[in-house]
Order: structure tokens, then sequence, then C-alpha cells
């Protein structure tokens, strides 16, 4: 008996040991393994660079192609893939080089064709990428009417004059092209690799090339993980510091902060709730995050088209309020559509919100009554109801604050709540059914285009069908002028309009809290399109 | 028996078209579409309509999905993993719950019939009252509740297992919620042993049995086991199809890739044929389980007689 039970308390033992063996215990159990493990919220749709849509997807393929731009670690537009540029024709053609040692991780070498082959494929309607307006929004000749069908989509003009050479012809200069070429999308593909793969192409490991810093090992979609390991053919190699970044889906932010904790990994995003218990924590960070949150009203509906109406709505909320009592993770109220960090003005080097107008993005409560009473005799609108969706469960606290507010600061105005799934919520906002609703806008790239664009009378991302002449034509404007300084003017004036005409009065900038072992260097969150890239980043 | 699973066949098939039918009209009558996001413009939106034949009308949708269907091909998914085959995303998805699933069966059934038998054979001690009370507690305890505890003791304090899914360490990795999951199913199968054994040891059978003096140990091993285990399979093979479908609760809880995960995903994203692909998958799996246990009712148990009345 005695025996029996020195065997069994030998043999949990030994159990216990080969568990505790195999935990995963990150990069803390060893700092110099050069290797960290991220954590993501969602999982990864697909990692074809035309279709990969969500951040998860997005940041993996980002970190696994290179076009002819990439971001460099202070967010700027550098030469990626092609060695140098040389613009002629007042320019509207550019002639890139590609370099010379830029290689597959295949091995195969990088080629102008390999361009081409991956801009037709983006631009070619029977793909229907999300993002075949790019090549439009580039100016890249004849982009928009090939994603129309009124083109062959071999009229594209992008075209490869040798084996690596391409020449890119514009239907007009775009000034943050260089921006918009950085994308993912724009990455060349391996016209071989994809024929050969088929459908299989970018389904799993084996189906999928590398031309960026990392190529992706044991992985097939619908994985909750997925490994990044260092691309050794890639043009830069030499500067690549982390040799593996494994990046995990946890969607649970709770979930997620005790995998922090038990070591199993190295960078993971906190939820408002979780902040407080933090806070304190030598790992915890918290940068501004990469999307405006605002209220959006549909102007077409009676008694919305009254601008007082809006105005006092607006001037009844207190956004600093929102950020310190409501959210508490570090969101920041903002005034201006396009937010905080994102573009600096090239005279000054203010930063752009700073500089937007905040007369009506401030609470006041006089400023709110005198409104009210001036949209009374205009309206008898006397009932709103605000539409917001469950994606984040901060959103029914700020919507329930946002109804208390206005029923307090406008007597006689009453506001309902409604909450539907996300679907639904942009369902509502593309037929225009609904009032006024709670919504974000994230920037794709580092420009205010990325956001004011969106208000301009035709564009179909204009929910809330705002119509303003004076608008449209500085956005018209700002798209001709190749001066920066000019440039940056007309697109603050345009932002002033539209804050002004309270159509979307922004409410708060979203705070990035974070854990991120302190360790880990060079890997800020990017405000504008994929927010890692890991190429920069190393263990000290 | 061969006109009986005839019967039963025919009736399978007529439900899952039912399901099918009334799945896909609903489908298509709830708000928004797959491909509703802000930065998609309408021509886009319509480009995707035409890619994935979701422009034309409703009945000829239906068809054509139906047509596929019998062919094996449940189309593709538009937004959860584009592109990838529905057929391939169940399987790649079914697998992880199957494991746990299965896992959780054989050892809820294990330790809850041994801890009915347990009770049973030493009816009105403490032995009953413990095993009933840990019974208790496992019926009543939600399994979200268990994930919770030992989730926190394993994986936050002693760090010992991983507290969420790590596809690296299939089998280490899914010890806490083959656990969590195996709960109900060892507190259900202990209550049926033990009533069932208790009733099975009231009856004259046994005390003749008992009475001409054939060993307890025997007694209890081939005339009251072998008649529980008909009422064993009676509730496992509901709970076993509860386990591998996927637990949804479990799943979230661990972040377990399963297939319970996928289905709410896809019915978040409004991912049509990934809904209507694992609905389909979910309602052939209990239709088939369930004919299985009817006829296996009539292999352990003469009494029930499948074919009554031919």
């Amino acid at each position: 008996m005695k025996k029996g039970a020195v065997l069994a308390t030998a043999a949990v033992a030994c159990f216990g040991m080969l568990l505790t063996g195999c935990q995963n215990k990150g990069n803390s159990s060893s700092k110099k393994q050069e290797k960290i493990t991220v954590v993501q919220n969602a999982p990864v749709d697909s990692l074809d660079p035309i279709l990969a849509y969500s951040n998860s997807s997005s940041v993996v393929v980002a970190n696994t192609t290179e076009g002819l731009y990439t971001i460099d670690a202070n967010d700027k537009p550098q030469l990626g893939l092609a060695s140098n540029v040389k613009t002629s024709n007042h320019g509207l053609t550019k002639t890139f080089t590609i370099r010379e040692d830029a290689k597959w991780s295949n091995g195969d070498p990088i080629t102008a064709n390999d361009f081409v082959f991956a801009w037709r494929r983006l631009a070619n309607p029977k793909n229907a990428s999300a993002f075949n307006f790019q090549p439009g929004a580039a100016g890249i000749k004849n982009a928009d009417d090939i994603v129309a069908g009124k083109k062959p989509v071999n009229s594209l003009g992008v075209k490869a004059t040798g084996k690596k050479t391409l020449v890119v012809e514009l239907d007009h200069v775009v000034p943050y092209m260089n921006k918009l070429l950085a994308f993912s999308d724009f990455a060349p593909v391996n016209q071989k690799y994809f024929e050969k793969a088929g459908k299989k192409f970018a389904q799993d490991s084996d189906h999928l090339i590398a031309s960026g810093p990392y190529k992706i090992k044991d992985w097939k979609l619908g994985d909750n993980s997925i490994q990044l390991v260092k691309n050794a053919k890639y043009w830069d190699a030499k500067n690549v510091k982390l040799n593996e970044v494994k990046l995990d889906v946890i969607i649970d932010p709770e979930k997620a902060a005790i995998a922090f904790e038990n070591g199993s990994a190295d960078y993971v995003h906190l939820s408002g709730q979780l902040v407080p218990k933090y806070r304190k924590d030598k790992n915890y960070e918290n940068e501004v995050g990469n999307f405006t949150q605002y209220l959006m009203f549909n102007v077409k509906k009676p008694g919305l088209d009254n601008e007082d109406l809006r105005k006092a709505i607006s001037s009844s909320i207190n956004r600093k309020e929102i950020t310190k009592h409501i959210l508490k993770d570090g969101s920041i109220p903002v005034h201006s559509m396009v937010m905080k960090n994102l573009v600096k003005n090239p005279s000054n080097g203010k930063d752009f919100a700073d500089e937007s107008t905040t007369d009506l993005s401030e609470y006041s409560a006089a400023d709110a009554k005198k409104y009210w009473n001036k949209a009374k005799s205009k309206t008898d609108l006397r009932s709103i109801t605000l539409l917001y969706d469950d994606s984040d469960p901060a959103y029914a606290n700020v919507a329930a604050y946002v109804k208390a507010q206005v029923e307090k600061n406008l007597p006689g105005m009453k506001v309902d709540l409604q909450q539907v799934s996300k679907k639904t919520r942009l369902d509502k906002m593309s037929k225009a059914t609904y009032d006024v609703t709670l919504t974000r806008w994230g920037p794709d790239y580092a420009d205010p285009t990325a956001i004011l664009s969106m208000y301009q009378s035709k564009n179909d991302s204009n929910y809330g069908k705002w119509a303003n002449s004076e608008f449209d034509k500085l956005m018209a404007e700002s798209n001709k002028t190749t001066d920066q300084a000019k440039r940056y003017q007309l697109l603050l004036k345009a932002n002033n309009i539209l804050i002004d005409s309270a159509s979307c009065p922004p409410l708060y900038q979203n705070g990035a809290p974070v854990l991120k072992r302190a360790n880990i260097q060079d890997l800020p969150m990017h405000i504008a399109g994929v927010p890692y890239f890991f190429k920069y980043a190393s263990i000290k | 028996m061969k006109k009986y699973v005839l019967k039963r066949l025919l009736i399978a098939v007529v439900t899952l078209f039912l399901i099918t039918l009334i799945l896909f009209v609903m489908e298509k009558a709830m708000p928004g579409s797959p491909f509703n996001d802000e930065k998609m413009s309408h021509a886009q939106v319509a480009a995707l309509y035409r890619k994935y034949g979701l422009d034309g009308p409703i009945w000829l949708q239906f068809f054509n999905y139906l047509k596929n269907m019998i062919t094996g091909d449940f189309g593709v998914s538009y937004t959860v993993q584009v592109n990838t085959p529905v057929t391939t995303m169940i399987f790649q998805h079914f697998k992880i719950s199957l494991q746990i699933g299965l896992q959780a069966t054989i050892l809820g059934s294990i330790i809850g019939f041994f801890m009915g038998v347990l009770a049973a054979v030493k009816k009105g001690t403490i032995w009953d009252n413990l095993m009933t009370g840990i019974s208790v507690l496992g019926i009543s305890l939600p399994n979200f509740v268990v994930a919770l505890i030992i989730s926190l003791i394993f994986s936050y304090k002693l760090m010992v297992l991983p507290g969420t899914y790590q596809q690296t360490q299939p089998f280490v990795s899914s010890i806490l919620p083959t656990i969590a999951l195996s709960t109900f199913t060892m507190a259900s199968i202990e209550r049926y042993v033990r009533n069932d054994m208790i009733t099975i040891m009231d009856s004259d059978y046994y005390r003749l049995a008992d009475s001409k003096g054939i060993k307890k140990y025997q007694l209890i091993m081939h005339h009251v086991i072998r008649n529980t285990l008909i009422s064993v399979i009676t509730v496992l093979a509901p709970l076993m199809i509860d386990l591998i479908a996927g637990s949804m609760v479990i799943e979230k809880a661990f972040a377990i890739p399963g297939l319970g995960t996928l289905y709410i995903s896809a019915i978040q994203a409004n991912d049509y044929n990934v809904v209507l692909g694992i609905t389909f998958f979910y309602a052939v799996l209990f239709i088939g389980i369930m004919l299985v246990v009817d006829i296996l009712y009539g292999l352990i148990d003469p009494r029930i007689r499948l074919d009554e009345g031919e």
C-alpha cells in the first residue's frame, strides 16, 4: 500500500512537471530568444493581399509582403522593393527600378511583371476586392474605368518594360500616392506560383510565399494561431531583428491579460475595464488609438436637417466626462474629424487636430440652450432614436450618457436608444433608415483625405447624406495641388466646414491600452493602416 | 427492422430539406448582408453579390444551393475564411470540438459510472451522500463557472496548464476544457446509474439471484451493471451530441477554434453558406446519432421492438 502511494505521488509529480514543461513561457523565460507572442482579438479571414480584410489579417499580410514602398518606423513611406523611382511627363509617369536583390521566399527573383500581375488582379472587377478603389485613388491610369467594367483589365496604367523596370502611368497626380502604394494590396504576386497554387492560394502556409520581412510557418486558414518566421531571402533581412513572431487569437481581453500574466503572451490589448487593474504595471502602455468615435446624423430626416438642432445636441455632450468617467481607457476628447497624431502642418509642425476649429465640439450648456431655442421655432422634432451596436460593450454606456445629457440640456427633447448588431447598424446606415448613430472611422493612410473624402456629397460612405458645395470644392482643389502647405490649408478649411455643420460631431479618439513586455523595443502602434510592423522591433 | 430504418431515413431527408429551406429564407430576411462595411462602396458590394451569385431571385439561389449541395458542394465562406469551401471549414473546426467532446464524454461517463455504482452499492452511507452531493454540484454549477474556477487555479495561479487553446499543444490545452465540459455528464450519469441500480437491486430477479447465494460481486457485475448500461446509453447519446457539437460557452471560455466558435462568428458576420452548412451538419449529426441509438436499443434489449406491428 505504501509502495502504491509513493508511486502515485511520483506519477502525479511527473505529470505536473510534464505539464509545466509544456507551458509556453513567452519571451519572459529567456530574454535573448528574439521571439515574441502578440495577441490579436480577431481571427485571420484571408491572407490573399487583395482579400485580407480584418485587422488581424492585414497585420500578417503587411509583415509578409512588401510593395514598391514600405512604411518605416516613423510612419513615413520609404522605397521598399523598388531601389529608385524616376518621375517624368509632368509627374504622370513613374518609372520604378525593382531591387536586384529582391527575392521571393522560395528564391524566385521578384520582377516587374509580379507587380503588373498583382495590380491587374486587384483592379479586376471579377475579383471584387474591397480594395479595388485604391488604384483609382492613387491616380493610376484607367483604374476606375476598369473597376466599373468599362475598360479591359490590361488597359491599367502599369507595365513591365524590363525584368526589373516597372512603368506606372497616371491619370492625375495624387500627393499621397506613395502612402497608398505602401499598402499590401499593391504588393507583388508571383504569377507562376499563383497559377500553380490555384484555388489553394493563400489558404495555408504551403501555398503562400513571402516578399516581405517574414514568412508563415505551419498554418492553415481557420487556425487560431499563426507563426511568422524571419524570411532569409528578404532583401533587408540583416536588419530584421526578431526571428519569430507568434500571433495568437484570443477574443476575450480578460483571457488575453491572463495569457500575458502567465507568460504565454508578450503583447496584449486591454479593455477599459482592465485598465484600473494594470495602470501601475511596468508593462502597461497607453497610446491614442486609431479611430474617431462620433455621432452621425441622417440629415435627410425632417428636423435633423436643421443645423441648430444638430449644434444643440453636439454642444450638450461633455466629451471629457465620457473619456474620464465612462471609458477610462486613455481615450481623449477630439474636436476634429482628423484625429490627433495623424497629420502635421508642413509649415509649422503643429498637429492637424489641434489646429481644427473647436467651437462646436466643446461642451457648453449655454450654447446648447441657445441653439435649442433657435431650433425649436423651426422644427417640431422632439424625439430622436440613437442607434448603436454591440461590438464594444462601452458603446451602451456612451449612448446612455449621450441620452442623459441631451435630455437634460435640451428640455423637451427625448432620445430613444436602439442597440443592434454591427451588421444591422451598417445596413440601416446604408439605407438611411436611422436618425442618429454612434459610429467610428479609422484612416487607411496618414492623410486628412483618408477621413474627409467620405463626406463628399457623392461618396457612398457618406451615410449622413450631408452635402456642402464649398466642402466638395475644397476637397477637389486639394486633390489637384502639389503645394503641400496650400493643400494642408485647403483640407483644414474643409475639416472646419464639416465640424461647423455639426452633421457628424466627433466625441473621442479611442485609447489603446496594452500590456507589452518592457523589453520589447521599437514596436509602436501606427494610427493609419496596419497597426504593427515587426521589422524594426527587437528585444532589449 | 429494415422498413423501420427506411422510414426513419425518409423522415430524415424531409427534415433536412425543411431545415435548409427555412434557414435559407430566414437568412435572406435578416437585416444586413455579409458585405456590410463602412468602407465599401455600393459598386463593390454589388460586385461581391455578382461574384457569389447572390444577385438573382431567392428561389433561383435556393435551387442552385440545393443542386450544389447534392454534389457535396456547400459553397464557400464570404467573410469568416474568405473563399474556403464550407466543408473544409466544418471538418477543420469539428475535429477540435470532436476531440474535446469525446474526451469529456469518456471522462465524464467513466467517473460518473463508478460514482453511481459506489453510491448504489453503499446506499445510505456517507459514500452515497458524498457522491450525490458531488453530482448535485455538477448538475447545478454551470460549466462556465467550472471553467472559470479551474482556469483560475491551473492556468492563473499554478500556471501548469494553458488557459487558452494552443494549436501546437492540442492535448495539453484540451485538459481544462475537457474537465469543465465533463462535469455535467459525470453528474447525470452518476444519478442515472445510482437510481437504476437501486431499482434493479429491489427487483424480484435480483432477490432470487441473491437468495441462490451468488456472490455479491458477481451479482452486481452480471445482473445489475449489465442492465444499467441501457439507461446509460439512453442518457449518454444526447449528452454526447451536445459535447461533440462544440459547446459554445466552453469554446469561448478557452478560446478554442472549434465548430461552436465558428458557428457564432459566421452568424455574426452573416456568412450565409457557413451558417447553412454547419446547421445542416448539426442536423445530420443529431438525426444520425439518434437513429443509431434507437437501433442499438433493440440490440441490447430485445424487449424494445423497433418494428412493432410488422
